[in-house]
């Protein structure tokens, strides 16, 4: 427990022990960046819920003595980096920080805060007291749909079933953490510094554990038509928007030619956008077909049998870097 | 006392307060008769009252030009919990949409507060024109004069706002800290020359004045734990250095787990922040490491020290931070913690915050620079057609002013022969007092000690699990 009192090495979590990573990759898809390389890059290390994630926790610092340097300047974790891993693993649920790649987490859990605190003052009848939240948008958008509601103690009472029902279906650590930021009547929460030094756990270890708990948090509210406001536009979009028009006109038989004239767009852009598609399996089998070349596959195969590994400046032969990239986004399907 | 009878009825009905605090009768009193008002008034005299109670006497809209958004979230909330919904804030922070809205039903707030640059916008200010104003407050009025420590550019053009408007709304300027050259620049660059200034002393007689010297880092930060393990009630300690705060709440929290203390600076997120304001004015922790951004608008009553940790870089800002201690009148106490390495600290800061000439150049020949703040500024004052010359000089000149500033904050730091709240009042041009020993520690060190805790520290109240958190709450 001391280690993790000290330990703010969160970087960890996006490491293993028999893959060597570029720091900087991680550190672009923790920000969010969007480009192919990128996304490709996420794919590769199996990191792709995780992008965007410098939104909510902006701190992901590297102990040097948990990794090891390749050549290349790349890390993977050694034993004790690995050690570490797993006892951070053990504390929280990291099944739903896919939520993170669906959801704006950060947006959903200032929305949920303002409408407890909002729905708890209503249910103690106080009206006198400071609301939580700045932005005037969301206190708008909160106060309207409050303004809004019909049946207000009712919906306040399956405010607190939902919590009750959520908290204890997460792990004691997590529902202590989550339930000590709360907001509402008579109670101002508590900040992350504070239940770290309570808890005698590192900064990052209590933000990710809070981070994990809202990710579960949200599944809670998808059903409930009272607080549907909560969930309502928080969802990401996952591929841009000019990538999904040239997924419809693929899945309408237009040719490449013909998506490059009705999209105004070069040819290297549509191939941007059908490789960001395969990377997010959003091609059908069919179209995956028309754009996979086999002898190239297998000719890669041949260069090395990991294709995803592979470098394209570094190939023996010439070949497209649209179709090299494709194959090494199917190799891929394998390895995750 | 017709007026008064009215107001006090007022300020019962709508504030909860039986008497005015010093100055603020008057100030209305003098709106009442029709003037335009310049009121300088000590911190925690309840200058926002001031507009408030007058825009509920006359039933007419009051605008009020505010420097920092915080400061207009804080006084909409505050309004807000005192039962009053119809205010506003008009700032950067909405979008093409939200502004729309607003505008378009502006007729129905009675408080907008505004930035000095949105009421410059012309869409913004043509409808504004057309309210049939109670009141133009502006608020930090200080901000006005390139003379004042918070100088902002954007306050040179509310000169044309007020000449703007078609018929002349009457105005109310608001400071805590204006010296002889501060007014005078203020009359002249709004062309305000038929003002009536109602200025109260800003000395606060409970705030015993101390200052410490310290050959090096290490017994000051030993010397701080001590303070604070000791001293009685709430504070705050003020940094210039947000790593520095948090690095010391930090050793607080190892060597007394018994102290509760939160951190608050601009690194902080407004949820954070939000939390920690609550919690010190609950009286649920009880030290506040803060910044400068800590303070503007929290009005707890029974702060008994200030401790600043770094040199200040004026006394403005100084008294300003001091003054939001003993506002319940009762004794407190402010300690600067002075050592030779913060003259500097507080130096370097000065540098960093004003474009030098290498960087006019640069940004002139369209480079980018990389302090925004610098940027922003440099930006502005090419919007309103300012020639690079003119630009380096303004700057150097206000640089020289801020050391000029910088070097009275240190004489009064290094000072251990006079008193110190005379030297204050004088920088202030107000008459000199008679040395007492609750002034300060010439001559009286010892009083520090009857601000030491008789009893033992706060115990931490009880954890409660969630289960008890979901029951507290519903």
């Amino acid at each position: 427990m001391n280690k993790l009192k000290e330990m703010d090495s969160l970087f960890v979590l996006f490491l293993n022990n028999n893959q060597f990573r570029k720091e900087k990759t991680i550190r672009n898809i923790l920000k969010g960046k969007k480009t192919v390389a990128n996304l490709y890059a996420a794919k590769k290390y199996n990191l792709i819920n995780i992008i965007g994630l410098n939104k909510y926790i902006n701190d992901f610092k590297i102990d040097e003595s948990l990794i090891d340097y390749n050549n290349e300047g790349k890390i993977k974790l050694n034993n004790d980096g690995q050690l570490f891993k797993k006892e951070i693993i053990s504390m929280t649920n990291f099944n739903f920080i896919q939520n993170n790649f669906y959801y704006d987490i950060y947006e959903f859990k200032r929305r949920f805060i303002l409408i407890l605190q909002i729905m708890s003052e209503f249910f103690n009848h106080n009206k006198k007291y400071i609301p939580i939240e700045n932005q005037n948008y969301r206190r708008f958008y909160v106060k309207k749909w409050f303004h809004n509601l019909s049946q207000k103690k009712e919906a306040a009472i399956e405010l607190k079933n939902i919590l009750n029902e959520f908290l204890a279906s997460i792990l004691p650590i997590e529902a202590e953490i989550i339930a000590k930021t709360f907001v509402g009547f008579k109670r101002h929460g508590k900040t992350i510094t504070q239940i770290s030094e309570e808890k005698g756990l590192s900064y990052s270890i209590i933000q990710i554990i809070e981070f994990n708990a809202y990710c579960q948090l949200i599944n809670f509210f998808k059903k409930s038509k009272n607080y549907s406001i909560i969930t309502k536009d928080v969802e990401k979009n996952i591929v841009n928007k000019n990538a999904l028009k040239t997924l419809s006109l693929l899945d309408n038989n237009y040719s490449f030619e013909e998506i490059m004239k009705i999209m105004n767009n070069k040819k290297s852009t549509i191939e941007e956008h059908i490789l960001e598609l395969a990377i997010f399996d959003l091609l059908s089998k069919k179209i995956i077909n028309k754009y996979f070349n086999v002898n190239l596959y297998d000719k890669l195969k041949k260069e090395d049998n990991m294709i995803y590994n592979l470098t394209y400046s570094k190939l023996s032969f010439k070949c497209s870097f649209f179709e090299f990239r494709f194959c090494q986004i199917l190799s891929l399907k394998g390895n995750n | 006392m017709e007026n008064y009878e009215l107001v006090l009825n007022i300020l019962k009905k709508k504030f909860g307060f039986s008497k005015f605090k010093e100055g603020q009768f008057e100030t209305i009193n003098s709106l009442i008769v029709g003037n335009d008002v310049l009121s300088i008034l000590p911190t925690g005299a309840g200058k926002s009252l001031i507009y408030q109670l007058y825009g509920y006497y006359k039933q007419k809209p009051i605008v009020v030009i505010t420097p920092l958004i915080s400061l207009m979230y804080d006084q909409v909330k505050r309004m807000n919990m005192m039962g009053e919904n119809k205010a506003v804030t008009l700032n950067s922070d909405f979008d093409w949409f939200q502004k729309k809205v607003i505008l378009n039903n502006l007729d129905q707030y009675r408080f907008i507060f505004i930035s000095p640059e949105y009421i410059s916008q012309d869409n913004v200010f043509n409808i504004i024109n057309n309210l049939d104003l109670g009141l133009l407050v502006i608020d930090e009025a200080h901000c006005v004069s390139t003379w004042g420590n918070d100088f902002r550019p954007a306050y040179l053009n509310l000169r044309n706002v007020i000449k703007n408007f078609s018929s002349k709304p009457q105005l109310l300027l608001l400071t805590a800290t204006a010296s002889k050259n501060v007014l005078d620049d203020i009359q002249q660059i709004l062309d305000l020359n038929k003002l009536t200034i109602l200025k109260k002393s800003i000395n606060r007689e409970n705030i015993y004045l101390k200052n410490i010297k310290y050959e090096d880092q290490n017994s000051k930060d030993e010397d701080l734990l001590y303070l604070l393990n000791n001293l009685a009630g709430s504070g705050i300690v003020y940094f210039s250095s947000k790593t520095k705060a948090d690095e010391m709440s930090k050793l607080l929290i190892d060597n007394n787990a018994n102290l509760r203390v939160g951190v608050y600076h601009a690194d902080i997120d407004d949820h954070d922040r939000f939390v920690i304001q609550q919690q010190f004015m609950n009286n649920e922790i009880d030290i506040v490491f803060a910044t400068s951004a800590f303070g503007m608008g929290i009005d707890k009553s029974d702060i008994r020290f200030v401790i600043h940790y770094h040199l200040p870089q004026n006394i403005e800002d100084y008294f300003q931070e001091i003054g939001r201690a003993g506002r319940d009148n009762q004794k407190s106490i402010a300690i600067l913690m002075y050592s030779r390495q913060d003259e500097y600290f507080a130096k370097n800061l000065i540098d960093y915050s004003l474009p030098d000439e290498s960087e006019i150049n640069l940004f002139d020949s369209g480079n980018v620079i990389s302090n925004q703040d610098k940027e922003d500024i440099l930006n502005y004052y090419r919007k309103i057609g300012y020639p690079k010359k003119d630009l380096i000089n303004l700057f150097s000149e206000l640089r020289e002013k801020r050391l000029v500033d910088l070097n009275h904050m240190i004489d009064y730091a290094k000072n251990e022969k006079y008193c110190r709240r005379n030297i204050i009042l004088s920088y202030f041009d107000e008459p000199e007092i008679t040395h007492s020993e609750f002034c300060c520690d010439i001559n009286s060190n010892e009083v520090i000690n009857t601000f030491f805790r008789k009893e033992q520290g706060k115990i931490k109240s009880k954890e409660l699990n969630w289960k008890e958190i979901i029951e507290k709450l519903f």
